[in-house]
């Protein structure tokens, strides 16, 4: 029999550094736990692993050991469940949604929904989305199981949700026909519903599911119609064509500057200035034409998309000095299209794709992967905005447009509390970070300046806030600005109904503008009519985020 | 659809193969469950997988598995068998 000897490092008497060591075993022991079964899964002695692991959860406290058996505690329940130990796997796979709840709980979610237990699989999917909203995979399985289940309105907010969360082309497309095929079965909403058809000389089919998906998120419900490829002559000189069939509300005339243009977007030797002039000409000529015989047949609103101006030009540095080079050319045509459809014609709106496509950075707008493949010609950067540029004409030719902004004071207007901080203790003023103030302010007077109306709603107190409305020397909205007031409020859902009433508008002209997420909460929940943008959490992207709010476009006549 | 997939690649315990994980993507992409996923699977025996839902397809498999792909690998992808033949040696 072997001699007992001390531990190393152990003194006979030093009942402190046998306490530690102790310690330090009984915190190894979890660990240890897990390493056997570990072993075992990894051999498939499935069974034999459950006492360890489980044991080892029991007294697991460190979260990087929690999240360690969540992951082992995963490996098991799939081993279980290759071999339809169902009961089993699903025993694991609640202990790891406990220990690990990010990672297990969707896998639980899938196991409850494969067992049949649809609400149960509901809640957890529910809550794997409040634990991870970004991960699209849990909001479209969420969205699949409320469609099995008939709850299609909860379905069709589910996915509206996503894109609200993650607005990306790839999660547009994939909610589009999910979306298309709820609206054949959800009942009509009236004055909602509307009749899109798209024509161009490339495939808009990616287009059009963001389309889809833009419209929705506007409140419409719309149908859509795509010719093929290159068949818009066709489609709008044929009176019998399936365009007309169709009977559009909007049609939107996709053509890319090489089909109107041609000689100017590629060519073999370098035309003179006159011969550019008559391809201008010419082109602009083709469109008229185009616009007449579809006019003649239909009141729809057309959406032209204008020409994009090349990022590189054929002659290169060259084109700068040119009399009329490749950049001047298709900004010429551009103003001759708008005053074209300005002149000419009612109800015709000119896109302006070269904006669109330079604010998301013409060098990444188009794949040249996906052009050459399917002909296919924006990435996914360029294909919600343009989307998005599409409803805005939408809803400004509908007079959608919102028509007033109600906004919080504290955090808002001002950086910190008017009631605390006083005039000179706020944040508003032409040094930074007072400056991110200002510029809200200046936006939102620009915004009066258009017609839309501004309100307040707020909790903050009345005789503070109207001082230092009144008196702060860098205020640019002053009292005498805002349509109506409410200060002090309990309720900020309740200060907007009556502003409402007080101004005689529906809730859904409204924008909430608060830089309070919580008030922002409330208002989402309490009045879901009214749009409650995100603000960012950093001053400095608010004057950004109102700007690239697209909901106060108003078309006033000719 | 041909009849309920068996999962013979999956593996008794261990991550998910790449197998489930394309299966998964696939699934995704067409708005079916993996469990509904045809043996093979594959642009013939998946009456959804369209050149529009193709083009999903990839734009899913770059952002899953972190890769961007060359237009002649994105063409040749028109089966799940295919697409892990693509993928696997990209991914080490």
């Amino acid at each position: 029999m072997p001699e007992s000897r001390p531990l190393p490092g152990l003194v006979a008497g030093d009942t402190a550094s046998a306490q530690q060591l102790a310690d330090a075993l009984r915190a190894a022991q979890p660990r240890v736990h897990l390493l056997a079964a570990s072993v075992l899964i990894e051999a498939g002695a499935l069974e034999a692993a459950w006492e360890p692991i489980s044991e080892a959860a029991r007294c697991a406290d460190d979260p990087r050991l929690r999240a360690e058996l969540g992951d082992e505690l995963l490996r098991l329940a799939r081993g279980w469940e290759g071999r339809h130990q169902h009961h089993s796997a699903g025993g694991a796979l609640r202990l790891a949604a406990r220990l690990a709840p990010e990672r297990a709980v969707p896998a639980l979610a899938r196991h409850v929904q494969r067992e049949g237990r649809a609400e149960e699989a509901l809640a957890l999917w529910t809550e794997a989305i409040r634990l991870d909203p970004g991960e699209a995979d849990h909001h479209l399985r969420r969205g699949r199981l409320l469609e099995a289940m008939g709850r299609l309105e909860e379905a069709r907010a589910g996915y509206l949700r996503l894109i609200e969360e993650l607005p990306t082309a790839t999660n547009a497309l994939t909610v589009a026909p999910r979306l298309e095929r709820l609206s054949t079965r959800l009942p009509p909403v009236p004055g909602a519903g509307i009749r899109i058809a798209m024509l161009g000389s490339a495939t808009l089919d990616q287009l059009r599911d963001c389309l889809v998906v833009q419209a929705h998120r506007a409140g419409l419900r719309p149908r859509t119609q795509l010719a093929r490829a290159d068949q818009y002559t066709r489609e709008i000189l044929d009176p019998g064509s399936d365009l007309y069939r169709f009977a559009p509300e909007v049609l939107i005339l996709a053509i890319h500057r090489s089909r109107l243009f041609p000689g100017l977007d590629e060519v073999a030797g370098h035309p003179s200035v006159d011969d550019r002039r008559a391809t201008i000409a010419s082109g602009v000529d083709t469109v008229r034409t185009l616009l007449r015989a579809f006019r003649s047949r239909s009141q729809a609103l057309v959406l032209l998309h204008g020409m994009v101006v090349p990022q590189r030009p054929l002659r290169a540095v060259v084109d700068m000095v040119d009399e009329l080079g490749q950049r001047d050319v298709f900004h010429q045509i551009n103003r001759e299209l708008a005053r074209l459809v300005a002149t000419e014609f009612d109800g015709v709106h000119l896109v302006d794709e070269d904006a669109v496509q330079g604010r998301c950075g013409k060098a990444a707008a188009t794949d040249p992967r996906l052009w050459l493949a399917t002909r296919m010609p924006w990435s996914d950067s360029v294909l919600m905005p343009l989307a998005d540029e599409h409803v805005r004409h939408v809803l400004a030719r509908r007079d959608r447009a919102r028509t007033c902004v109600v906004v919080g004071l504290d955090d808002t207007l001002w950086g910190g509390r008017a009631g605390a901080d006083g005039t000179g203790g706020v944040r508003l003023g032409h040094r930074p970070p007072g400056n991110a103030f200002l510029a809200v302010q200046r936006q939102l007077a620009r915004l009066r300046g258009r017609g839309v109306q501004l309100a307040i709603c707020s909790r903050a107190g009345r005789t503070d806030a109207v001082t230092l409305l009144q008196t702060h020397p860098d205020m640019r909205v002053r009292l005498d600005h805002f349509a109506a007031t409410r200060m002090d409020c309990a309720s900020t859902p309740a200060g907007v109904r009556e502003i409402a009433a007080e101004l005689g508008i529906g809730l859904e002209s409204i924008v909430f503008w608060d830089g309070n997420p919580g008030e922002r909460a409330r208002m989402r929940t309490e009045l879901p009519q009214v749009l409650t943008p995100e603000v960012p959490a950093d001053p400095a992207r608010h004057r950004q985020a109102l700007l690239d709010l697209c909901v106060f476009d108003r078309v006033w006549g000719p | 659809m041909r009849g309920r997939r068996q999962r013979s690649h999956a593996r008794a315990a261990g991550d998910p193969s790449l197998e489930e994980q394309v299966d998964s993507v696939i699934a995704a992409s067409f708005n079916l469950d993996e469990d509904e996923l045809p043996v093979p699977a594959s642009r013939e025996t998946i009456s959804s997988w369209t050149s529009r839902s193709q083009m999903l397809l990839l734009m899913n498999l770059e952002k899953r598995f972190d890769v961007c792909l060359t237009l002649e690998q994105m063409v040749g992808m028109t089966s799940a068998q295919r697409i892990v033949e693509v993928l696997r040696p990209m991914l080490g």
